[in-house]
């Protein structure tokens, strides 16, 4: 497993590295198909917010462990205009999708912690980690592998 | 190959797009094809097409890609690759479904919020009635432990004045019945409450007696402690921040009917 996964956000189509990526993380971590499904979702999301409202930026993905669970981080900067109202950007019916429930606030509902940075005078970091318990057989396989 | 279903000509469009999609997808499976999928997946919730047209759309682009092969081996491989194409398509569903059932847990504490403002109205009504009926200290105690019990759902309330205003050093009115052992966590936290600002709570727990007890003080506008309401359930139903907030309004407003009261009683 890669210790750090680094993508460029340049246009739509980095949108599929991004993804693939994301996804490629997500199964080497254990997570279910249909959670790597929705964390390249939420990856989808944030680097089309990129493209759409900087141009330009990356996403920097990488895993962590804890005794009791794996994440999976993704952060995405960028040194676009900022956000001028984070809690009303990530609040239902502010979507520039008009409310759908699309965008960040979307990728918000899809990850299980996510936080919006906005710097003084530009440039806005997404950072967002999706966890998956590891259950005690995972953690006995793992002592044993590792000769413990 | 398959009879298309009767459906609305208005969905052509999308399924001739999700059409040429899924058979680039079956043909690689890959992430751009799975982009693809997603992307058809964004434009039907933009356009508000219904998930149940969207599912009869993949059926019938699977069963003609199905149809359009000769060997088991391919048909299972379109098959494989029509489930993941198919999640992609429905993961931006996913993110409306959830920002449904946030507005419904925003609905539903708004109600709860409302209900609770409400009953707060009429327990502020029925103290100053009492304050100005020249009631007892004791009994503008009763009505607030009665009121403040129901408000939080707690299982026990205890109100208690520091002085009755006429020589009589306490007063104190209970709605309820009194878990085992908290009489004494009570105590514990009357006294930490009798310290602490205004709009402040003591919170105590009793693993051993599955007891959760909170605590906020009645204070004077000059500051001086006037006495403490009490509010006590089971430990595995803490009291949230919406009812601890709202002990803290009881709180100021039996305060200010108290200073009343002991002001009519000195």
């Amino acid at each position: 497993m890669a210790a750090e996964v680094v993508v460029a956000i340049e246009s739509d189509a980095d949108l599929v590295p991004a993804r693939a990526e994301a996804r490629a993380l997500a199964l080497d971590l254990g997570f279910s198909r249909t959670d790597a499904t929705l964390i390249a979702t939420a990856v989808s999301e944030v680097a089309r917010n990129i493209v759409v409202h900087a141009g330009r930026g990356k996403l920097v993905m990488r895993a962590v462990q804890e005794d009791m669970r794996y994440g999976l981080v993704s952060v995405a900067t960028d040194e676009g205009p900022g956000i001028r109202d984070v809690d009303s950007a990530l609040a239902e019916g502010n979507s520039a999708r008009g409310g759908l429930g699309l965008g960040l606030p979307g990728a918000r509902r899809l990850m299980d912690e996510f936080e919006v940075v906005c710097g003084p005078v530009r440039g806005t970091t997404v950072t967002m980690t999706k966890w998956r318990v590891r259950d005690e057989l995972e953690r006995l396989r793992e002592r044993r592998e590792r000769g413990g | 190959m398959a009879e298309a279903e009767p459906m609305d000509v208005s969905m052509a469009p999308f399924r001739t797009a999700y059409a040429l999609a899924f058979n680039a997808y079956a043909g690689h499976e890959d992430e751009t094809g799975l982009l693809a999928a997603y992307e058809l997946g964004r434009d039907a919730v933009e356009r508000e097409l219904s998930l149940l047209d969207l599912a009869l759309v993949h059926h019938q682009v699977v069963l003609s890609a199905v149809g359009g092969v000769s060997t088991g081996e391919d048909a299972q491989r379109i098959t494989r690759a029509a489930g993941t194409f198919l999640l992609e398509a429905l993961s931006a569903s996913e993110m409306v479904r959830r920002a449904l059932a946030e507005t419904r847990q925003t609905i539903a504490l708004e109600r709860r919020q409302a209900a609770m403002l409400r009953q707060l109205s009429t327990l502020l009504a029925d103290t100053s009635l009492a304050v100005s009926a020249h009631s007892s200290v004791e009994e503008v105690l009763q009505l607030v432990a009665e009121q403040a019990r129901e408000l939080t759902a707690a299982a026990w309330c205890v109100a208690r004045a520091n002085s009755t205003g006429d020589g009589q050093p306490q007063a104190s009115a209970s709605s309820g019945t009194a878990p085992a052992h908290a009489g004494r966590l009570a105590l514990d936290a009357i006294a930490a409450a009798e310290q602490v600002r205004p709009t402040d709570v003591v919170v105590r727990e009793d693993p051993t007696a599955s007891l959760h007890l909170v605590a906020a003080p009645f204070t004077a506008l000059d500051g001086r402690p006037l006495g403490v309401l009490v509010v006590a359930r089971a430990r595995d139903r803490p009291f949230d921040g919406l009812e601890r907030a709202l002990l803290v309004h009881i709180a100021q407003m039996t305060a200010a009917g108290l200073e009343r009261a002991l002001g009519y009683a000195g």
